[in-house]
């Protein structure tokens, strides 16, 4: 329980710090924290695959990437030294309503049982969930993605791809996409002109 | 150990959805091979083709009711009717893309468009919170980069404004979801019913956080800021698809959650924030119609004010509210499109009739154009001889029944606003040209353009006079 | 649920024809008006009148009554049960669609000649034929949201042919401000049917009749001030009249038509198809009654300080109207119809004669500019001489019977203020008409008299040629169509005018109370303590004050003879309340009009700051994606969106907290 405050002060400190750091660079850092006291929440929930992947996939892939994007695209961008802006006076009170009402939610909560049926009502196969050792084993997690969810899977390839493409496309600014060689080389050499031209378009 | 747990009638049941995921693979592959000459024609004959094929692939599951991949997608009339509005919309916006748009990027912008409607239909199935959430994902995702799909500066700012605000509404929607999980135990709607949630306030967070997302897509009053920029900045097709398939997806949604996922008794309790912003809305989307010059932003404060008219038939929770939404969605789908479509129609690459000074003395060079884009505009004024008015007139009959009057009475008072700012779209229209400043254009509409102004003007006809009554609709919710 | 249908259900074939003839030849005039050329006039005039032949053969229909239910109805289609639509032929009914195709053949003719060399004449048809059809349209439904549909139609042909000449910019002002205004009918109309649906679950007059009883009161005085609020915009009674003044920029036959004779009456047909609502609620029928007797007031003082021709027969219209709708109201439904058949004929007479002496002049409207016309046109002085004998309910012409039914009638129903308004008005008729008459033909030409002389300030405001109507300046260029395709229908109406009184003559066992056996509910009337000969003797009395003052300031020797002067100063003294017509025109337009335009610049200020625009534009410049997005993130506008956003989120979550903390 001890270790659950401590992580979980650790989860919103470093949060707080991402969205406040005057360099990108630090807001990095803090996600990284962040999801590296994700991770270790998750253990302690038994969630041993999600951590590791966690792990992986977060700190490792993605945030390297942002750190690779901002490194490439930082330099000679103003606001970036500045930092973001204040927020107005006005959020104050706002934040401070919804704080409020979250921990008044967490005080009710502490006193709720929270269900935990072993079969839903509805009588489709939910597998043990919040029981606690098998539920986020490698194993178990495999079975459910491919018979549970499998259509949220499969969705999810469909989202990956959307966005590739959909990056692609967005992208063509610089090199448009194009149906044929010809075109291909046209625009190539339109590109390469403007290039020579000092193409800031 | 189940090896295939899945059947035929699990597959049948996403069927639509993948049909129009192979047509936008073969709208890119097409891309790659065809010439550029018919590579525009080529993306939309496709993508046409598919948007029928998932057409008729949703009505074989009409009435047929399964809970498919583990109760992930439910089949049934409800789940049918919404695919077909969201076959509508995408057909209706594809056939604008015939006129408008890069015809170097059209491969891409009309896959974007099919995958988008795949989440969406998968939304209008969902009835497991996973699906909802990838769907809302995989539709939203797709729309970012139509936005910014266009060469203009507002249209890239309109996708960025789109990806943050969406992405805060996503979390919210996302963080009452995992209340909702931790209250239930289980991601299934269905289970969201039971009656031990009605005293549990992780149940009662988690839905105001999950409503909080949904009222963001719908674009209702507080979270509604988005609407009106993003609409401006996309280019003319995609905003017309946004106003329609993205709020019958969400309104799908809701209307699943409100009639089937609420533990008994709890309805009018749970949802009655909702009700406040729809009402809400229904002055404010009115009121914001007075100011606008674009028609865009027009039509976006107008959708506003729509889903307010829409939940008002809702909010009683009666089997009657729902036929009647439905019926009002549909009847809104017609007219939003056909006045979409007619926009498009007087548009070269510079998107004139986003504009309203482009309607200057339409009527008199164009009279037709001009008549059926009276009758939309009519028609989403709510004005007498349309579907607009008899979906409204049945809309404040069940708000009288089911003790929602104040609603009613906040429809009644939104519609007297809008008169205003429909009739000024009319206006401009029949009156003559003022100046001759701008280009009297009477370049050649393409009849692809013809076509959807016209099916759009029989739909919105066909539903005065032969409304869609999905009687069967609410058995078929569960 | 049992739904009641108001008439004897049937196949009646030429009632459908009646209704769908005239939609025929705006379809024809319209698609085929560069072939049809000058024959679209008489193609438009033929569907009329043979609308207006079905009409009479379908006399026996509408008559009919088996067991206590009169009239024809003829089904159309189906929708959902209490949503169906169809046609009603009742002997009200019969009474507007016999004046709408009788005197619109006649008009319609008329326009032949009027609107000859006009470079739309075929479009000009097709409108008038429009507005014929969508008139049937309003009369002959069997429910309300049939009505509503006939309303708006009319509306929108009005509004057409208002700005038909739509290079005038005055014409184009008014057609605007008829359409606003009579927007705020409609949506009264709406609000009505809305709370008609929700109470009986049906839009048929049937049922929404047969249930009158069970409304609770506040909800049916509700419904009445909604369809109240409909028929003040479209019969123009106070305070949502002003914009029927206005509507005479358009061409002299459509004032006549539309503005006279058929269209500002629907709101007399509208309350007088409700009379089973307005008979159970007594709040609606003294609103009502109250309204139409201020409106006949204030419409004949305004009457009296006009000087431009159509405007006064404007004016008089209005107060003619307050007349029927202060009939109707009150409960006197026979005597308000009754005035409204007798106005339709002299009323268009009396346009149409304008239309003479305005075509001859060469579009001079302006009665100081006339003087002395009755030996220059002396059939047009017939013409104006027998409708102002008419109007002013000279004993033996036909608005002596109907005026007395609705003046006798408010005593009837226990209205004394109402009589005594009634009776002053019908004076003050006799004074302006006259005064009309006299300034017009008495006296000599003034035409060429300097228009300052005459006490015209503004003559560019005041009725200069260019702010007449536009088809006589064609007309001295072509002499095609006869005088007598102009002269014919006036001359036809003359009957009718002088007559059709004759037909309520004989109270309980006149013609007139047996057509309309069974039509209207019959209210408890009191006995009052003037008889109706009595009555009538005051109202003549005062008729003959009225005529007096007016031959004594514009007909007698001296007046005659120092007309120029005499003009002048009363143009000049003109008080500014008169002139300015009571100030309505400006708070209308303060209150409707331009509050719109108000709200709209407030909101676009405030409430939606116009994005994309500024800052954000700037950074959006940047083919950049990072810093785009960077930027964006930091302008104020995204910001204060997400703030929006987090605020609404704000609300919710406070909400549920509480909700779920139960």
């Amino acid at each position: 329980m001890i270790a659950f405050w401590i992580v979980g002060a650790i989860v919103v400190a470093s949060a707080v710090w991402t969205v406040t750091a005057r360099k990108p660079v630090y807001s990095v850092v803090g996600l990284l924290i962040n999801f590296a006291a994700l991770a270790a929440l998750y253990l302690s929930l038994s969630a041993e695959f999600l951590a590791v992947i966690q792990i992986i996939v977060y700190s490792g892939a993605i945030l390297i990437l942002f750190l690779f994007v901002i490194a490439l695209l930082s330099s000679g961008v103003a606001p970036f030294a500045q930092g973001p802006n204040r927020l107005p006076r006005i959020v104050v009170p706002a934040v401070a309503i919804v704080a409020v009402a979250l921990v008044g939610l967490v005080a009710g909560i502490n006193g709720a049982a929270i269900l935990t049926p072993s079969v839903s009502p509805s009588g489709s196969p939910l597998g043990p969930v919040g029981s606690a050792g098998v539920f986020g084993s490698v194993a178990d997690f495999g079975k459910a993605l491919f018979t549970t969810h499998l259509l949220p899977f499969e969705v999810t390839a469909l989202i990956l791809m959307v966005a590739v493409i959909g990056v692609v496309m967005l992208a063509g600014d610089q090199t448009p996409y194009v149906g044929s060689s010809k075109q291909a080389a046209r625009v190539e050499r339109q590109a390469r002109e403007a290039i020579l031209r000092g193409g800031d378009r | 150990m189940i090896l295939n747990p899945f059947g035929t009638a699990d597959w049948m049941a996403i069927a639509p959805i993948v049909a129009l995921a192979i047509a936008s693979l073969l709208v890119l592959l097409a891309d790659l091979v065809a010439r550029p000459a018919i590579s525009r024609y080529g993306a939309v004959a496709i993508g046409l083709l598919g948007t029928a094929a998932a057409a008729v692939l949703a009505a074989m599951q009409y009435g047929h009711v399964y809970a498919a991949f583990f109760g992930g997608f439910v089949t049934g009339g409800f789940t049918t009717v919404f695919e077909e509005i969201v076959a509508i919309a995408l057909a209706g916006s594809l056939a604008l893309y015939a006129t408008l748009g890069d015809p170097k990027r059209i491969g891409g912008t009309v896959a974007l468009m099919l995958w988008g409607s795949c989440g969406a239909m998968l939304m209008a199935g969902a009835a497991n919170l996973m699906t909802i959430f990838l769907g809302l994902e995989l539709l939203s995702l797709a729309l970012y980069c139509l936005c910014g799909m266009v060469d203009r500066r507002g249209a890239r700012e309109s996708a960025l404004k789109y990806l943050i605000l969406s992405s805060t509404a996503s979390g919210f929607l996302l963080f009452g979801m995992a209340l909702l999980f931790g209250a239930s135990g289980s991601v299934l709607l269905a289970d969201l019913a039971r009656p031990q949630l009605a005293a549990n306030p992780l149940f009662w967070m988690g839905s105001g956080l999950f409503l909080i997302g949904l009222a963001f897509k719908m674009s209702l009053v507080p979270f509604h800021a988005w609407a009106p920029d993003v609409y401006e900045g996309a280019p003319l097709p995609v905003t017309a698809y946004m106003s329609v398939a993205t709020k019958a997806a969400t309104l799908a949604v809701f209307a699943r959650v409100l009639y089937a996922a609420l533990p008994a008794g709890t309805a009018s309790h749970v949802m009655l924030p909702v009700w406040i912003v729809a009402g809400i809305s229904m002055i404010a989307g009115n009121v914001g119609m007075l100011a606008q010059h674009d028609l865009k932003r027009l039509l976006a404060y107008s959708g506003i004010a729509q889903v307010g008219y829409i939940l008002t038939a809702m909010a009683g929770g009666s089997a009657l509210g729902l036929r009647y939404a439905i019926y009002y969605l549909v009847a809104y789908t017609f007219m939003n499109l056909g006045a979409f479509a007619v926009a498009t129609a007087i548009s070269g690459e510079h998107e004139e009739g986003a504009r309203l000074v482009s309607y200057a003395g339409l009527a008199r060079r164009r009279p037709w154009l001009a008549a059926a884009m009276t009758f939309f505009m009519l028609a989403l004024a709510g004005m007498p001889p349309t579907a607009g008015f008899l979906g409204k007139i049945l809309i404040l009959a069940t708000s009288a029944d089911s003790g929602y009057a104040w609603l009613g009475g906040l429809l009644v008072a939104g519609t007297a606003i809008s008169l205003y700012a429909y009739a000024k779209v009319v206006r401009a229209m029949y009156l003559p040209q003022s100046g001759d400043h701008h280009v009297a254009d009477l370049r050649p509409i393409a009849p692809l353009a013809w076509i959807s102004v016209t099916l759009c003007l029989i739909g919105v006809i066909a539903m005065t006079f032969y409304p869609l009554t999905p009687s069967n609709v609410l058995p078929l919710l569960r | 649920m049992i739904h009641h249908v108001m008439g004897n259900d049937g196949t009646y074939p030429l009632l459908i024809a009646l209704w769908l003839l005239p939609l025929l030849g705006a379809i024809l005039c319209w698609g085929f008006g560069p072939w049809l050329k000058a024959r679209a006039g008489w193609l438009a005039s033929a569907l009329v009148g043979a609308s207006f032949v079905l009409a009479v053969l379908s006399w026996g229909a509408g008559t009919q009554s088996v067991g206590g239910t009169l009239g024809a109805h003829q089904s159309l289609l189906s929708w959902i049960p209490g949503f169906d639509f169809g046609l009603l032929l009742d002997p009200l009914a019969l009474l507007w669609v016999f004046v709408i195709t009788g005197v619109g053949a006649l008009i319609h003719l008329y326009s032949i000649g009027y609107m000859d060399g006009d470079a739309a004449f075929a479009r000009f048809f097709a409108y008038m034929n429009f507005f014929v059809f969508a008139m049937l349209t309003l009369v002959l439904s069997d429910n309300f949201v049939g009505l509503l549909i006939g309303w708006g139609l009319v509306g929108l042909a009005s509004y057409f042919l208002i700005g038909f000449w739509f290079f005038k910019p005055s014409a184009v002002a008014a057609a605007r401000k008829a359409f606003v205004l009579n927007v705020v009918g409609d949506v009264g109309i709406m609000f009505a049917i809305f709370l008609i649906v929700a109470n009986v679950h049906s839009i048929g007059f049937g049922d929404a009749f047969a249930a009158a009883g069970s409304y609770a009161t506040p909800t049916l005085f509700l419904i009445c001030l909604g369809l109240f609020v409909g028929a003040a915009a479209k019969s123009a009674q106070v305070p949502l009249h002003t914009w029927l003044p206005d509507a005479m920029e358009g061409p002299t036959p459509v004032s006549a038509l539309i503005h006279a004779a058929t269209m500002v009456t629907a709101g007399v047909y509208l309350i007088a198809r409700c009379a089973p609502l307005w008979s159970v609620n007594a709040d609606a029928q003294m609103l009502v009654g109250t309204i139409g007797g201020l409106t006949a007031l204030l419409g004949a003082i305004l009457g009296c300080a006009q000087w431009d021709i159509k405007r006064i027969l404007a004016y008089s219209t209005m107060s003619q109207i307050g007349y029927m709708i202060m009939g109707v109201g009150v409960g006197a439904y026979e005597g308000g119809v009754a005035h409204f058949f007798t106005h339709a004929f002299f009323k268009a007479q009396l346009f149409l004669g304008s239309g003479l002496i305005i075509h001859a002049l060469a579009n001079e409207q302006d009665i100081r500019r006339m003087g002395g016309l009755a030996k220059k046109l002396p059939y047009a002085f017939v013409v104006m001489l027998v409708g102002v004998l008419a109007i002013c309910g000279t004993p033996g012409f036909s608005a002596f019977f109907s005026k007395d039914m609705i003046i006798y009638g408010t005593l009837q129903h226990g209205h004394p203020w109402l009589y005594a308004v009634g009776i002053l008005t019908a004076g003050l008729t006799a004074y302006y008409m006259l005064r009309l008459l006299f300034v017009t033909f008495l006296g000599s030409y003034r035409g060429a008299v300097d228009p300052s002389d005459l006490g015209i300030r503004h003559p560019e405001l005041a009725g200069l040629p260019s702010d007449g109507d536009p088809a006589p300046q064609d007309a001295t260029a072509h002499h095609h169509a006869p005088a007598w395709i102009m002269n014919l229908p006036v001359g036809i109406l003359i009957v009718p005018s002088i007559f059709a009184g004759w037909l309520m003559f004989g109270g309980a066992n006149s013609p007139w109370a047996h057509f309309f056996a069974g039509q209207f509910p019959v209210p408890n009337v009191v006995v009052p303590p003037i008889s109706e000969g009595a009555t009538s003797a005051i109202v003549f009395a005062c008729v003959l004050v009225g005529a007096a003052v007016a031959a004594a300031r514009y007909a007698s020797k001296g007046a005659l003879a120092d007309a120029v002067a005499r003009l002048r100063s009363e143009s000049v003294r003109m008080p500014a309340l008169l002139s300015n017509r009571f100030y309505f025109d400006a708070a209308i337009d303060a209150l409707c009009v331009r509050s719109a335009q108000l709200a709209g610049t407030f909101f676009g200020r405030v409430a939606d700051p116009h994005v994309i625009d500024g800052t954000v534009r700037e950074a959006a410049i940047s083919a950049r994606w990072m810093g785009t997005l960077m930027r964006s993130l930091q302008t104020g506008l995204l910001r204060a969106y997400a703030l929006i956003l987090v605020f609404g989120a704000a609300c919710f979550i406070v909400y549920y907290a509480l909700a779920g903390g139960r």
